[in-house]
């Protein structure tokens, strides 16, 4: 099934994807051109056409409470109230080259600190054009209409936090920085705005990064850096099963005895959103090394790792991970990777059922599926990557 | 005061077997070897290199030391170094090495052995099967296995020694038997690696070169590899892939 491969990316050679395309119908907020007096969540949009010249600008709520319109984590409801609230951000655009962040103009320089403000602040904008209908995307949250601006202004000084002034200026590498500020308990969507308007990394290699690389970017920037960390660490020692739905996304996580593993099993059941005609199944693992190869299944493996890693952390143990992913008709728009990120953390927050047995935690969990085990089962990997300290002291 | 001058495929083989694995390493510049070795971060693999002193051109240790090296530099710079070109390294202080070859010269900012990450021990390892071969032989199984699968079976026992892949439709196996094996002691044993490290490995060593191979069941296993000329030797120890509990 090519259309859960591709989620949006036309290989079929089409100039528009159809998918997407049908959520054309949605109603163009009324944007009045001119001088708009409104406040950013805080948040910004960086396109990935025509990069290295991509479309910048601050995300801008035309209605609702700002912060909430960007706080993926507390969102509730079905996919329609996504939809309905990330309709009223306007997305600015204007057209940059992704080099200007090593040299902020006057005009990066003020979405920089509107991002990286610490609450919601009001811009004035001009509007020029309302141009574009809503943005859909397997990666990134909607987003409602776009206008071409012609700058902006903040209208009140953002509070940016002392850590973030700090990296700012420091000239330490991206993933360096990435990492700092992840332990110092800024979330991934903050890391991942001000990573996207180029905030991060030695300044002179600084770039703005389109807003679905930097999703992406973070995830495995961390999930690799988290990796690491805990390499040495025992292995859990009994196998425990966690559990989670929303937005149609029903997600079961095993973590079984043994040396770090990830596997991923992605269903998309029949009539979920890409995969209309029929059930799609798609697979992607990899053991304790780097991942190499950017995944099969695109930005959500990275966005189901990194919750689960976290969760290794806190508990300073290994396992074996298995996650598995069942996309249901519910889910009938893509509404970004949060949704994987979101459902597998608060699937690892929650309370574990404990098995004797992997064999017993599968049970379990294809009892919770829609889909034959026999059908998903047969992807999963029964060995893993052994390390030197199981052998002998390193 | 430290002046080694060697082969320059000597170095390129010795930085080239390091950075499979890691991006800074302490070398020891001991009286009779120049030694080196790491764990890669994930802890599944280790390398360990030494190069002779008999190896060298010249070879002058006023007193051990112990540096740190941005192994990727060195390995770039050493790549421009024309084959049978000599290439001398010296270390006049702590901060920076020296490397000249031709009408070359690059300084080479050094870093704090002590910020990187502590050496491994050298384990001792009891390997029942011993099998020596052609490294290039050894290179076409891997570079075939690949393309079908990320692990493999190494397996040996009194008919020979077999390196085997299976992918979801087809398979591969690679045979030699103890005729067509340099030396062998047809003992039983049989692990499972992952292609993605011995593929890296495998890059060391060319048709000609010597490869031991030291193998258990479901234990690391000891790639021995005599390179450039056998003038150096890198010798990698690769955690194995194991069976769900």
């Amino acid at each position: 099934m090519l259309c859960a491969r591709c989620k949006g990316n036309l290989l079929c050679g089409r100039i528009k994807c159809p998918l997407l395309e049908k959520f054309g119908y949605l109603k163009k907020v009324e944007i009045e051109e001119g001088n708009i007096e409104k406040p950013t969540p805080p948040s910004a949009f960086i396109g990935r056409i025509g990069y290295p010249k991509v479309y910048a600008g601050p995300l801008i709520a035309v209605n609702g409470e700002p912060s909430f319109l960007d706080s993926p984590w507390l969102w509730k409801g079905d996919v329609g109230d996504v939809i309905k609230l990330r309709m009223s951000l306007l997305r600015g655009m204007k057209r940059m080259e992704v080099y200007v962040a090593a040299n902020p103009d006057r005009y990066l320089s003020d979405i920089q600190e509107a991002t990286a403000s610490v609450k919601p602040l009001d811009l004035e904008t001009e509007v020029e054009k309302v141009i574009k209908r809503p943005v859909f995307d397997d990666t990134v949250q909607p987003v409602g209409v776009s206008a071409r601006i012609q700058g902006l202004k903040l209208t009140e000084n953002p509070k940016i936090p002392d850590r973030i002034e700090k990296v700012y200026y420091d000239d330490s590498r991206a993933v360096d920085a990435v990492k700092f500020l992840f332990d110092h308990s800024f979330s991934t969507y903050y890391l991942q705005k001000i990573f996207s308007v180029g905030m991060l990394g030695e300044t002179k290699s600084r770039k703005l990064v389109p807003t679905r690389w930097s999703i992406t970017a973070i995830h495995d920037i961390l999930g690799e850096e988290i990796k690491k960390e805990i390499a040495c660490f025992e292995s859990v020692d009994k196998t425990m099963l966690f559990s989670f739905e929303h937005f149609g996304n029903h997600f079961e996580i095993i973590l079984s005895p043994g040396n770090y593993s990830f596997q991923l099993v992605e269903i998309w059941l029949k009539k979920s959103f890409w995969s209309p005609d029929t059930t799609w199944i798609g697979y992607d693992r990899e053991d304790i090394s780097r991942k190499r190869e950017y995944s099969v299944l695109s930005g959500g493996y990275y966005a189901a790792r990194l919750p689960v890693l976290e969760h290794l952390r806190k508990i300073r143990r290994v396992a074996s991970i298995i996650v598995l992913r069942e996309i249901r008709p519910e889910y009938y728009a893509p509404l970004g990777v949060w949704v994987v990120e979101e459902g597998v953390r608060k699937a690892m927050q929650g309370k574990a059922e404990i098995f004797e047995s992997l064999e017993e935690a599968l049970t379990r969990a294809a009892n919770r599926l829609r889909t034959d085990r026999m059908k998903w089962e047969i992807h999963l990997r029964q060995h893993h990557q052994s390390n030197l300290g199981r052998f002998f002291e390193v | 005061m430290i002046d080694a001058i060697v082969e320059g495929d000597v170095l390129k083989a010795v930085t080239k077997a390091m950075v499979a694995l890691v991006s800074e390493a302490r070398f020891h510049f001991k009286d009779d070897t120049l030694h080196s070795r790491a764990v890669d971060p994930a802890n599944v693999a280790m390398v360990i290199v030494n190069v002779p002193r008999d190896s060298f051109e010249v070879y002058k240790v006023d007193e051990e030391k112990i540096v740190g090296v941005d192994v990727n530099r060195i390995y770039d710079i050493s790549k421009s170094i024309k084959k049978g070109e000599l290439v001398e390294l010296i270390l006049e202080n702590e901060t920076t090495l020296k490397v000249k070859f031709g009408s070359v010269e690059y300084s080479v900012a050094l870093i704090d052995p002590s910020a990187i990450r502590k050496e491994p021990k050298i384990p001792n390892l009891e390997l029942p099967a011993k099998i020596v071969l052609d490294a290039g032989e050894f290179r076409k199984a891997i570079s075939a296995a690949d393309k079908i699968s990320d692990h493999v079976i190494f397996r040996s026992d009194e008919t020979g020694f077999y390196i085997e892949a299976e992918g979801d439709v087809d398979r591969i196996t690679f045979h030699m038997s103890d005729a067509e094996l340099i030396e062998f002691n047809r003992a039983e044993a049989k692990s499972m690696f992952s292609v993605e490290y011995l593929k890296e490995f495998m890059k060391v060593a060319g048709t000609g070169d010597i490869l031991t191979i030291y193998l258990g069941n479901n234990y690391p296993v000891r790639l021995i590899f005599d390179v450039a000329d056998g003038k150096a030797k890198v010798e990698y120890i690769l955690a194995p892939r194991i069976e769900a509990e």
